[in-house]
């Protein structure tokens, strides 16, 4: 697996770490390193824990046990986003989603206006800029939730199952605005479902079960020979 | 009964999670408010009622300002009725002896046997708390004094009490007598004496204020119309008849006119409350939408999903007005106990019909209101529990909540009892929301051009510009309940600071009246030498206008209730060789310093010439105990009444009076105001009175007071009403806000950014509903002080810092309470409870 040094945040180390909700392990031990301009892709099955481990690397579920930095610091840093599966959106215009997450990242004016029309277009949504979020399709608020993250340039940006209630042209179109942000040098965690997904996109693999990493590896190797028994139990489908 | 039991079971769920607080509080102010005032109403109605029962003492009463011919009583005789003939009037009243303290201005009534002829006279009897009745009357050389007097004199029963000229021993306290009690304003003191010891007081001479009166009763046989339509024919000017009808109609009037304003005051909290149904009704069906789909799924009706709905909030209702009801009558209590001290009688309890419309405005707000989101609710196609992008259910607009608007038109125009009350109130009100909403929006528009700083402000104030109408609506609501008590707090004490101001400081504070002529040189020698005051005595003769022109003067042809009451009644004429001070000719010319007689003419005060419709050169002819004076008006005059100094509508040159019967009257001021000086004067001359204007004015301030606070208190629930719209429109907004709360977080803002973002909505809020409750304010207090008060308004800068610094923490408290929730919930867990 390929090491990087790079922005601020990186590399997120995880280091024995649990996370514990109510009576329930949602993570184990979990000993995991996410370095720069790579897209991750957290696999498993339903309750492994993948959107959990979405949110500790994000910094938004604290750990029970254990530590997580972001480039050596125990701070989350501020440029991360994260893209949810339902997009989460404020009930304002498009445009007025991009311009308050903007404004609190400190961009204002028309630094402001460039980055949300470029963000906008990059994502093919620039003609409904104006339209209220709220009344936008699934796949159009998707984009428009893919947009805002784009726009904060963000260093890492963090993806739950961002197509899983989208349908296949859809999910396409979003497939390729994730593309593009992680040719930008954009680094990508993202977790799903579809090893078809996956396949196309990522260049790290993390697999999870029952709250533990089973494998983490490079997406070529994980395809070609899954190195855990869960992992290949998953690529051929009897765990899922 | 399957749908009653999920119905109750639902309602319970939904009210221990708190989705109905809002809901509840509202519909509890709005049963509150107009119970409260119901309650109050009635007690009120019904003290009055009661009164008119006992308070003439008889059927009927005949009074007069002069003694009442014998025709009355003979012909009252005739017909088989009872008659007792008694005397009002006022006196100072003094201990006699060593005990002789200060003399008291006193209301007295000389009763002859038989009094009263219906009702009782009851007396102070220790160990009875109820008193006993009286038998009879004051014998000879008697006399019977209230609680009041007794007090105020340090006398009891055996004390000797100098009434004019006569000395009597006080034999009874008096509890409550068919006219010493009395549901009226700030009542002086009583004293009953028997009409035959008037003659002894030597009190009653030409010049005097007294009304004679006949008491008649039926008791037996049928004679009273038969009287009735007699003395139609024989009532001479001066004299009216007083039934138990048209008994106190002044009083009567006010109390009426201050139960509508209360009424009205409520129903602008009910109308604030019918905002807040609407508001949290519109919530309701938003967070229900699954369970209503949910409901259609497993195979109800829509007539059954609706059924379900409705059981709701109908027992939801019933429990609420209720719940209001006992608020209702609590508040009530507690408004009797602000103004108790205006009455002198107890209130009786109140009926049941306060409660039943109060509790009827309750369920009507609530169906009104909440029925068109319930129709919404029953309509929810079972697929949208799967389909979120399907359009969401609205309740239907302004048409649906026609029933709501009427309902409340309704309540309008029957608490205001007449049409043009009810749409003048509705037009005000909706006029003044409409007005504050329109400027709200403006100063709103115009805060977006302010260079916008953090985010924070940026995102509290886009929240405010994207809800336009509803928070230009809440900043009306709030702005009108914050001016009200402004309008009762702030510019209430500017009002009487400035009419304080507006007085000289050497106003006159002490009143003689009643002087009598040979009595003028020794008064003014004891003033000079126990007060050390010169007062000028200014004669006063008093006379009835009979005639204008020659022709009979007809009350009953003027319209105005005030010209039709001047020329029943005697007014106070005097003379006078040049122009009084604080005077001024505004048409027709003074008489020269040497003009004599009523050739010289009358000059008129203007106001009152307008009033009784009479013009420069018109012929006036005044009677005073059967002997006229006929002049032209040869000048009209404006009086600065406000100088308190001595001031009479009709002056006439020196010599025109001078065969009438005349007393004089003075106004000094007395540096030890209500001094020892009164004493040797009323000892020396008992008939004269003393009249303290400290103590009429301390009096009335009182009254005001106790009035405003009543009326202060029923604000409080249109101030109430305002802040629950704000808890309403929060609460309806609660869901957005935790939502766009928990966006923010995950993009990265602090729990400080949007705490600071919440409350600068919250304070930009307050203030301006505070900015345009002061602007309100002062707007209304300059246009009474100019208007109605007539004097110079200048009002303290603080109401602006009262008005916006108190609604804006006010606001922002309520606020603040209100959303705090919304920042401690953790960001992820609101989202997936969200969708």
């Amino acid at each position: 697996m390929a090491d990087a040094t790079g922005p601020d945040g990186l590399p997120i180390v995880v280091s024995g770490t649990d996370v514990v909700a109510g009576d329930t392990r949602v993570l184990a031990a979990i000993d995991l390193r996410i370095v720069a301009h790579r897209r991750t892709f957290i696999l498993g099955p339903n309750g492994a824990g993948k959107s959990t481990l979405l949110r500790l690397l994000h910094g938004l579920v604290a750990p029970t046990r254990g530590s997580v930095t972001w480039g050596g610091r125990a701070m989350r840093p501020v440029r991360q986003a994260m893209v949810f599966q339902r997009p989460v959106l404020l009930r304002r215009s498009a445009a007025a989603n991009l311009r308050h997450a903007l404004a609190l990242a400190g961009v204002r004016g028309k630094e402001a206006t460039r980055r949300i029309a470029e963000a906008l277009s990059s994502v093919g949504i620039e003609a409904i800029a104006d339209r209220p979020a709220r009344v936008l399709s699934g796949g159009e608020q998707q984009r428009l939730a893919l947009a805002r993250a784009w726009a904060l340039a963000p260093e890492v940006l963090f993806l739950d199952e961002p197509t899983a209630s989208l349908d296949p042209t859809a999910a396409r179109a979003v497939e390729g605005i994730v593309h593009d942000i992680g040719a930008r040098g954009t680094t990508i965690v993202m977790t799903t479902h579809q090893l078809a997904q996956a396949r196309r996109l990522a260049d790290d693999v993390v697999v999870l079960s029952a709250g533990r990493v089973a494998e983490h590896t490079q997406a070529v190797e994980f395809f070609r020979h899954p190195a855990s028994e869960e992992g290949r139990q998953f690529l051929e489908g009897e765990r899922l | 009964m399957a749908t009653l039991r999920l119905a109750l079971r639902l309602l319970g769920r939904d009210f221990r999670a708190g989705e109905l607080r809002v809901l509840v509080a509202a519909i509890v102010l709005a049963v509150a408010s107009v119970g409260t005032v119901g309650f109050f109403a009635d007690r009120v109605q019904g003290g009055l009622a009661d009164q008119a029962n006992r308070l003439l003492g008889a059927d009927l009463m005949i009074t007069g300002d002069r003694p009442l011919s014998s025709d009355f009583a003979r012909e009252a005789q005739r017909q088989g009725l009872e008659t007792s003939p008694a005397i009002r009037f006022n006196s100072m009243v003094q201990r006699k002896g060593a005990a002789a303290g200060n003399a008291v201005l006193t209301d007295v009534k000389a009763v002859s046997p038989g009094y009263p002829l219906r009702g009782a006279v009851t007396l102070v009897e220790p160990g009875q708390p109820q008193g006993r009745i009286a038998r009879g009357i004051p014998a000879p050389g008697q006399t019977w004094i209230d609680r009041k007097l007794a007090d105020r004199l340090d006398a009891r029963v055996g004390s000797e009490i100098a009434v004019g000229d006569a000395t009597l021993r006080v034999t009874a306290i008096v509890a409550q007598d068919p006219e010493v009690a009395g549901l009226t304003f700030a009542p002086g003191p009583k004293l009953l004496l028997n009409l035959g010891d008037v003659p002894s007081t030597r009190l009653l001479r030409p010049g005097n204020r007294a009304t004679w009166r006949l008491l008649v009763a039926q008791l037996h046989g049928n004679g009273l119309e038969r009287y009735r339509t007699w003395l139609a024919g024989a009532l001479q000017p001066g004299q009216r008849v007083e039934t138990v009808r048209d008994l106190r109609p002044e009083v009567k009037q006010t109390l009426e006119r201050a139960e509508r304003f209360l009424g009205l005051a409520a129903l602008v909290a009910v109308l604030l409350a019918a905002a807040a149904v609407a508001l949290a009704a519109s919530r309701y069906l938003r967070r229900h939408l699954d369970a209503a789909a949910m409901i259609r799924c497993f195979g109800a009706s829509v007539a059954r999903t609706l059924a379900l709905f409705v059981i709701q909030f109908v027992v939801l209702g019933i429990v609420a007005s209720l719940a209001g009801i006992a608020l209702a009558a609590a508040g009530q209590q507690l408004l009797v106990l602000l103004v108790s001290s205006a009455f002198t009688d107890a209130l009786p309890w109140p009926s049941s019909m306060p409660a039943l419309s109060a509790f009827a405005t309750g369920m009507l707000l609530l169906l009104g209101f909440a029925v068109p989101p319930l129709v919404a609710l029953s309509r929810v196609p079972p697929l949208a529990v799967l389909r979120r992008d399907l359009p969401r259910p609205r309740a239907g607009g302004v048409v649906a909540y026609a029933g709501g608007a009427l309902s409340i038109a309704a309540l309008i125009a029957w608490q205001a009892r007449e049409a043009q009350a009810a749409y003048i109130v509705i037009g005000g009100i909706a006029g003044l929301l409409v007005a504050a909403a329109t400027v709200a929006w403006l100063l709103l528009a115009l805060l977006r051009r302010i260079p916008q700083g953090g985010v924070s402000w940026r995102f509290g104030l886009a929240n405010l510009r994207r809800r336009a109408l509803a928070s230009s609506l809440q900043i009306g609501a709030l702005a009108l309940g914050l001016m009200a008590l402004l309008l009762l707090t702030v510019i209430r004490g500017d009002l009487l600071a400035n009419w304080r101001a507006s007085l000289p400081p050497d106003a006159p504070n002490q009143f003689l009246v009643n002087v009598l002529p040979d009595q003028v040189d020794a008064a003014r020698a004891l003033l000079a030498s126990s007060a050390e005051v010169a007062p000028e005595f200014k004669p006063m003769v008093r006379g009835r206008l009979v005639e204008v022109n020659g022709v009979p003067l007809d009350a009953a042809r003027y319209d105005d209730p005030r010209a039709r009451r001047l020329a029943e009644r005697e007014f106070n004429l005097s003379w006078t060789d040049r122009l009084p001070l604080g005077n001024r000719i505004v048409a027709g010319r003074f008489w020269d310093p040497e003009g004599r007689g009523s050739d010289a003419g009358i000059s008129l005060e203007d106001g009152i010439a307008k009033t009784l419709g009479v013009k420069l050169g018109d012929r006036l002819t005044f009677d005073s105990g059967g002997m006229r004076e006929t002049a032209r008006i040869t000048s009209l005059r404006k009086v600065d009444w406000d100088s308190f100094r001595v001031n009479f509508f009709a002056l006439f040159a020196p010599g025109a009076l001078a065969d009438l019967p005349v007393t004089y009257i003075a106004a000094f001021r007395a540096p030890d105001g209500n001094g020892a000086w009164l004493s040797a004067l009323v000892q020396r001359f008992p008939n004269i009175l003393a009249i303290d204007v400290a103590e009429i004015l301390r009096e009335v301030q009182g009254i005001v007071d106790r009035v405003a606070r009543a009326v202060e208190f029923v604000f409080l629930f249109t101030l109430a009403g305002g802040l629950l719209v704000l808890q309403a429109a929060i609460a309806s907004t609660q869901d957005e806000r935790r939502h766009d709360a928990a966006v923010l977080r995950t993009l990265g803002a602090s729990q400080r950014q949007l705490q600071v973002a919440q409350v600068t909505e919250f304070v930009i809020l307050g203030a301006l509903a505070g900015l345009l409750a002061a602007a309100g304010a002062i707007a209304i207090g300059w246009a009474l002080s100019d208007r109605v008060f007539n004097i110079p308004f200048v009002t303290d800068p603080l109401i602006w810092a009262w008005g916006i610094g108190g609604g804006a923490a006010a606001v922002t408290l309520a606020g603040w309470l209100g959303t705090r929730s919304t920042l401690r919930d953790p960001p992820l867990a609101v989202l997936r409870q969200l969708g």
